[in-house]
């Protein structure tokens, strides 16, 4: 029987190569897009996401994986002609969308992000109602989304892939001291007219880079 | 003069934070030109700028400064260099 397949959202965090890696072990065949934020991280950021996905590949074998220009266009776009408390709910939406098409053009059944409730000011319910309203109704896949964080190191521990992502790197520097908790709707479709939103995503999959 | 603070934000950051001891109010748009004209490489994100040319700081409008260092020393020298193409002593 053919594996289901899926598009995932992978930075060089903790919780992301969790996901991959359980929905992997679930038989899912997953697709890797790990989102490039320089310069608003460092090359450390990228060099650790490589890492994660060699590590998923002596795990899983085929792993599928690009890397996604985005801090020097969406990220940037964002940061010039939005206002910073939602920010990052509007990064969000764009890699959500950039996922999608990706999803699209792969025939793949959904999409496979490493969000845990509560978490961080993106990954409120209200943020994650809001964020995932992009996706054009395509299925996000949450596998992390009740678990503490102490069980998703657990698991990171596990499977070899914790080490490498406590490894030297940059947060987001974009990220504002007061993020939004609950972004409204109607605020993001203004802040949203204002943007190139397709052409973003346009550029996105014209960048993208195989790994 | 202005004086600074160095910290390291976390055990795992690739990066040295410099504080203004004093918050100050920088106007970006202005640092970015100076900075520019210097020769230095700037993303002006409005909000901060991205000086890409090594050592790659962040500079945020409060002053603070995230510089990619592991040397505390370095990144002193480094905020003194930037506040004084700037024209802040």
């Amino acid at each position: 029987m053919a594996k289901v397949k899926y598009v995932a959202l992978m930075s060089a965090g903790i919780d992301s190569p969790v996901a991959v890696h359980l929905m992997m072990e679930r038989g899912a065949a997953i697709t890797v897009l790990h989102f490039d934020n320089r310069p608003f991280t460092d090359d450390a950021e990228v060099d650790k996401a490589r890492a994660l996905v060699a590590r998923l590949r002596e795990l899983h074998g085929d792993v599928p994986a690009w890397l996604v220009p985005h801090g020097e266009t969406a990220q940037l776009a964002i940061a010039r002609g939005a206002p910073r408390r939602i920010g990052c709910v509007l990064c969000r939406r764009t890699m959500l969308r950039v996922a999608a098409a990706v999803a699209r053009r792969e025939g793949a059944s959904g999409i496979v992000t490493g969000e845990s409730l509560g978490q961080v000011a993106s990954q409120t319910l209200p943020n994650i109602a809001v964020e995932h309203s992009a996706l054009g109704g395509l299925p996000a896949i949450r596998p992390l989304i009740g678990l503490d964080k102490e069980d998703i190191v657990r698991i990171a521990k596990s499977i070899g892939t914790f080490d490498l992502s406590i490894a030297p790197g940059s947060c987001c520097t974009i990220v504002p001291s007061g993020p939004s908790v609950a972004a409204r709707r109607v605020e993001i479709a203004e802040a949203e007219a204002g943007l190139d939103i397709d052409g973003l995503v346009e550029q996105a999959l014209k960048g993208m880079t195989k790994w | 003069m202005v004086e600074f603070a160095t910290i390291k934000p976390c055990e795992t950051s690739a990066s040295i934070e410099v504080l203004p001891k004093d918050p100050l109010k920088l106007d970006l748009k202005t640092w970015a030109a100076r900075l520019g004209a210097a020769g230095l490489q700037v993303v002006d994100a409005k909000a901060l700028l991205v000086v890409q040319s090594p050592p790659k700081t962040t500079v945020f409008p409060s002053g603070r400064m995230l510089i990619s260092t592991k040397d505390p020393v370095e990144a002193e020298a480094r905020a003194r260099q930037l506040f004084a193409l700037a024209g802040v002593e």
